[in-house]
């Protein structure tokens, strides 16, 4: 029954999406922003995930296949260059919410965007968080849609989904910005950025108050038929437990997501268990459920974290690397503070 | 496929009958009439699934680009359409209702012939456990990498064709079993089967491959390329040419071994060959597609109630037929929800499991 309703939700949506993107394709080129405010000289390539991507001139009809993705090119200031995204996991941020609602989203909630639905919306640059998307059955392969003259930028974190990435971590994301910066033609705006986030950073680290012997945490993202998924090495967590001198229980896992166990979460014994706020509309997606869950459970119910309520909530999407990624540190930072 | 009807009827089905019955003129009349229907529906359910999608592009424009793409732009109604539109149509949309038909007929004809090897009306390539066994088979070529470059198709095969000796073996080798048996071992193929597969998922670990695996595994043609589709389409199109010769062997094995034998059909030999080429057939598709079911139980019977259920016309016409509904019943996985997308052997499924119930009541009865 609770399927039925959500084909139903889907369907609804769809229908409104389509017929808020009714009148056709618009005519390519027609983006009234200003290019050339920067200094990129093109054609240039760029090695982005293995492979060269050679981009011809700043994109004017972008198409990106998550939420992130858009929430970086809006801070980016070329918002107004995106005519699709996709992927909606999570409440709008009010700050970016007057540009954010102005873009088509060309999926259901929580869904790919498909090949067909990317193609229709004619981009000249797609922008993906998730290497998963990059599929002949999801919005289509890179290497296709380089032969079909649309460059793409793949982030350096997910080249391929769930493997640990060595050494990733927030200055990788900086240039992240950089370099779509680069291709955007708005370079200024990449640093900007960048800096904005490692002040933010370096300002929540300066109030931290590091403790000698160093707590045990589990980044716990999501749970499927009884298993939980943590956060492994390689990834953005793992980079945010050691600026804070904090101890990933799983940082031993081969990537950096990975499906664990109730029994060794429990011979782990975390200090801390921080919970991955969802709201894809899984099951056991909020942290209200998920701590539910770890309540009722006879196992973990007995974990001295979930006795003692060491529970940190953090938004969901921001264990994901993209532009809330940097607010988890001060967010960490005065929870652990508080916490005693 | 034009197949000529006139030669069908007083071979097998009654040996030593001289002329024509009125019912047998009857049913060879409409059994003509239904090759052009059938043909004609399968044009226009190519060019009318290719009109729909969940992007929107006009008809005139849909049309035009095929036109153009197979060299006809002289009569295209529409102009050119851009680059990405026309790749919409050309590379993304169209081959994957090409690839929906050929995936249809793979499964239809391989049903048919399975009904007629095993005796048994509620044989079905995904019932027997051969899809099954074809998946475990490409699982176990692409994570395992047995053999080394064994692509997937290969390993579907290979799969396919141990899970179809395996059933035969179970069933007895010769003997005739009863329908119930027949189904019941293929519900085991099919399980133990689908374990392996498992296991492979699992054991390899990684859990990309094994979120694709699994909706691949529930039988979809999203992904449809054209580089992928004419392999496919060309190794089914033989397949079925090849079976075809197989007519009347597989109408003589209505009457059992004895009879077959007595009419002159060396039936090891056809069974070997069946066996080798439904593999292929079956294999070609589950590696396209995953494994979709019920299309092998759903269309022969359709096609035996409607026409000559003699092979020589059953075949073709249960190709076409296949062809039509897998190309309906994928339009609607990709445009009913859009842009969600339903697995097509979830609706196949639900079609085919009512048609299930239904051949197993006629049966009893």
């Amino acid at each position: 029954m609770k399927k039925t309703i959500n084909i139903m939700c889907v369907a609804v949506v769809a229908a409104a999406s389509l017929a808020g993107c009714a009148g056709g394709p618009a005519d390519p080129g027609a983006s009234k922003t200003a290019t050339g405010a920067g200094t990129t000289a093109y054609p240039f390539t760029l090695k982005n995930c293995g492979t060269d991507v050679t981009y011809q001139a700043a994109p004017q009809r972008v198409v990106t296949l998550n939420q992130t993705a858009a929430e970086i090119l809006i801070h980016l200031g070329v918002g107004d260059r995106i005519v699709g995204s996709g992927y909606e996991v999570y409440q709008v941020p009010d700050e970016i919410a007057g540009p954010y609602k102005k873009i088509p989203i060309l999926s259901g909630r929580g869904q790919e965007i498909k090949h067909e639905k990317l193609l229709e919306a004619q981009p000249d640059f797609v922008y993906s968080s998730f290497g998963s998307f990059f599929t002949a059955a999801s919005a289509g392969d890179r290497a296709e849609l380089h032969k079909l003259g649309v460059p793409t930028y793949l982030t350096e974190f997910d080249c391929t989904e769930h493997v640990s990435v060595p050494g990733a971590n927030f200055p990788m994301m900086y240039e992240e910005y950089r370099r779509l910066a680069k291709i955007f033609d708005v370079p200024a705006a990449g640093e900007k950025l960048a800096a904005e986030q490692q002040a933010m950073i370096d300002k929540a680290l300066a109030g931290y108050r590091k403790r000698d012997k160093p707590l045990k945490v589990m980044w716990f993202y999501s749970t499927y038929s009884g298993t939980p998924w943590a956060a492994g090495p390689g990834g953005l967590p793992q980079n945010i437990s050691d600026l804070l001198g904090i101890e990933n229980i799983f940082a031993d896992v081969s990537t950096k997501m990975a499906e664990v166990s109730w029994d060794t979460v429990a011979a782990r014994d975390p200090d801390v268990i921080i919970l991955a706020d969802l709201t894809r509309g899984e099951p056991n997606d909020t942290a209200r459920e998920k701590i539910d869950l770890l309540k009722k459970d006879p196992l973990t119910s007995k974990l001295g974290a979930v006795t003692a309520d060491r529970f940190i909530t953090v938004p969901g999407a921001q264990m994901d690397p993209g532009y809330g990624s940097a607010y988890l540190v001060p967010a960490l930072v005065e929870a652990l503070n508080k916490l005693r | 496929m034009s197949m000529s009807a006139k030669r069908t009827v007083g071979r097998a089905g009654n040996p030593g009958t001289g002329g024509e019955s009125a019912p047998a003129r009857a049913r060879r009349a409409s059994t003509v009439a239904l090759f052009i229907v059938a043909a004609a529906a399968l044009l226009v359910s190519v060019v009318a699934a290719s009109l729909v999608g969940s992007a929107n592009v006009g008809p005139l424009d849909v049309v035009s680009t095929i036109l153009r793409h197979v060299g006809l732009g002289g009569i295209a109604p529409a102009p050119p359409l851009p680059k990405l539109l026309d790749a919409l149509i050309w590379e993304s949309r169209f081959p994957r209702v090409l690839l929906a038909a050929a995936v249809g007929t793979a499964l239809a004809v391989s049903g048919a012939v399975l009904q007629a090897v095993t005796r048994n009306s509620l044989a079905d390539p995904y019932l027997l456990g051969v899809s099954s066994g074809a998946s475990t088979g490409a699982v176990a070529a692409l994570l395992l990498g047995i053999g080394g470059s064994v692509s997937l198709s290969t390993g579907a095969f290979a799969g396919g064709l141990v899970s179809f000796a395996v059933l035969l073996v179970l069933l007895g080798g010769g003997r005739v079993a009863s329908p119930s048996r027949v189904v019941l071992t293929g519900v085991l193929v099919s399980q133990f089967f689908a374990a392996v597969t498992s296991v492979i998922l699992m054991v390899s670990g990684d859990a990309n491959s094994t979120r694709g695996f699994t909706y691949w595994l529930l039988g979809t043609l999203s992904g449809a390329r054209w580089e992928g589709v004419t392999v496919t389409a060309v190794v089914i199109l033989a397949g079925v040419v090849a079976i075809q010769f197989f007519a009347p062997a597989l109408d003589a094995f209505t009457f059992g071994w004895d009879s077959a034998t007595a009419l002159g059909i060396n039936v090891l030999a056809a069974r070997v060959w069946l066996m080798v080429l439904t593999s292929v057939v079956t294999a070609a598709a589950v590696a396209a597609s995953g494994a979709i079911g019920f299309i092998g139980l759903l269309v022969p019977h359709v096609v035996r109630v409607l026409a000559n259920p003699m092979h020589r016309s059953l075949l073709p016409l249960s190709a076409i037929a296949g062809a039509v509904f897998l190309i309906w019943v994928d339009t609607f996985a990709r445009t009913a929800f859009s842009p969600h997308e339903l697995p097509a052997g979830v609706i196949t499924a639900l079609l085919g499991a009512p048609a299930f119930a239904l051949v197993l009541k006629r049966l009893e009865s």
